[in-house]
């Protein structure tokens, strides 16, 4: 039987292989997670300080998908919260039931970040797509 | 231990206390206000073959419906209307016929328990209604003296009516009750 | 998990609940295809102007902070528990506690499902259970059909007017005597 995302350990090393990449392209990069869709966390590149991360990224694209989804708009392709101290940037894994949530610091333009992560996301599905 | 209630020209009623089930024929609907006579039998019941019959209903059906018929609307003759009395629960009143008054006076006794007199005064409603919510809720083994929690007479006094009619006066409340038609 | 919360809102809802379903990967917790992870949301039209606003939010722990945002926004809660689960008793009140605050400020009701498949804990085991453990709790517990409407109007009045009754009634507290 296939285990769960946050057990499978090829998809694990993908994800840590993918997440250093991201971390070495942008040094603005302050966090960053792979998560399930039902709030587990695959690998992270830190440590998340309350283990929360995972369970709200899930629900915030749950909530995202559900939002575009109520206003006909087409499939949600990304969520940004931006605030003072940084911006979080969190897309799915095109085909898969992964979310990719970053942390960009404040000195990160919102164009590198989503750049960088749409990026990550692609080259995650291919390595995934590419061993099944 | 099945206990066999027959009332008088209807099936008999067939009780299991230990499975908390009981069994007839008989719909809830049939079920007699103030029958002049009803025969129980405590023995084993012989021949009872409950394969013929649907899955055994709840007794707290039967024992809600006998409090509220029982007794001609007095007092159960073990209840004291000087005493309070308060509830340990809620009867599982997704599976028991009800009315908002029994809800309201279910409400009210589980947080605050009352005498029956002041019950009565509560609720602005006639005796016999309240003695037969009452005598229910003691078949059901709900009611209990509590020692925690009592009422000043003057708070009774000044409560909002908890009518006995199924439409409570204005609130948000009536208004939803009125959406569902209930 | 899998007692039934989504299915009820969508018992009770007069509008298309907004869901956040996401593919189960923790089978061995509740072996159901999907699970909730933001929350559900349904609405109870009673007139033009007002409305019964109704969330569901998962019961697994790592959605706590769903939790903490609702229950500063909650006039009350219908609390499901999964007959069929481990120890539901035990689930029952660690809710109840951790959601004491809404409980106090509005009310709070049980809704046991699945009970026709697990017939054990009994209501009264779960009544005793809260005598025991919260004697200062008043909150009914009723078997329910998460898929029966008339059972969950029945449910929501009895919480509505719990909350109601208590408001109307806490003018005065006296010792015993």
């Amino acid at each position: 039987m296939k285990p769960s995302a946050h057990q499978d350990p090829t998809l694990i090393a993908h994800g840590r292989a993918v997440l250093d990449e991201l971390s070495a392209s942008c040094r603005s990069l302050v966090y960053a997670t792979l998560v399930s869709d039902d709030g587990f966390e695959v690998v992270s590149l830190t440590e998340d300080g309350n283990g929360r991360m995972a369970s709200m990224s899930s629900s915030m694209q749950a909530i995202a998908e559900a939002v575009t989804h109520e206003l006909k708009i087409g499939p949600s392709e990304y969520v940004i919260i931006a605030s003072k101290l940084g911006h979080v940037v969190q897309l799915r894994i095109p085909n898969q039931a992964l979310v990719l949530s970053s942390l960009f610091g404040i000195n990160e333009t919102l164009g590198k970040a989503l750049s960088a992560s749409r990026q990550s996301a692609a080259q995650l599905a291919s390595l995934i797509t590419g061993r099944s | 231990m099945i206990v066999k209630l027959h009332p008088d020209s209807l099936p008999p009623y067939y009780i299991d206390f230990a499975r908390r089930e009981f069994l007839s024929r008989a719909s809830m609907a049939d079920f007699p206000v103030d029958p002049p006579f009803v025969r129980v039998e405590t023995e084993v019941a012989a021949g009872v073959d409950d394969s013929e019959w649907p899955t055994g209903r709840s007794v707290d059906r039967l024992l809600w419906a006998i409090g509220h018929s029982a007794f001609g609307g007095q007092l159960a003759p073990w209840l004291v209307p000087s005493v309070r009395y308060g509830l340990t629960g809620w009867p599982n009143f997704t599976e028991i016929e009800h009315t908002m008054f029994d809800l309201r006076m279910t409400a009210q006794l589980s947080n605050y328990p009352l005498t029956v007199t002041q019950l009565i005064e509560v609720s602005k409603t006639s005796p016999e209604a309240v003695h037969r919510v009452v005598n229910a809720f003691s078949l059901l083994g709900v009611l209990e003296e509590p020692t925690r929690l009592v009422v000043s007479p003057s708070v009774i006094a000044s409560a909002p009516a908890q009518s006995a009619d199924s439409t409570p006066k204005g609130g948000f409340l009536a208004r939803l009750l009125n959406r569902w038609g209930r | 998990m899998g007692a039934g919360k989504t299915t009820a809102i969508q018992s009770l809802s007069d509008i298309d609940v907004v869901r956040t379903e996401a593919v189960n990967s923790d089978r061995e917790t509740v072996d159901k295809p999907t699970t909730t992870v933001a929350l559900d949301y349904g609405e109870i039209m009673i007139g033009d102007d007002e409305k019964v606003r109704l969330y569901g939010i998962p019961g697994q722990k790592r959605f706590e902070f769903m939790w903490q945002i609702l229950k500063q926004r909650a006039v009350g809660m219908l609390l499901f528990i999964n007959n069929d689960g481990p120890d539901p008793i035990a689930e029952m009140l660690e809710f109840l506690s951790y959601f004491e605050d809404l409980y106090q400020r509005g009310g709070a009701v049980v809704a046991v499902t699945r009970s026709d498949i697990s017939p054990t804990p009994t209501l009264d085991a779960y009544y005793s259970a809260l005598a025991s453990a919260r004697p200062d709790m008043s909150v009914p517990v009723f078997s329910v059909d998460a898929r029966n409407t008339e059972q969950l109007k029945t449910a929501l009045i009895a919480l509505i007017l719990n909350v109601e009754t208590r408001e109307a009634m806490q003018t005065i507290e006296m010792p015993n005597g």
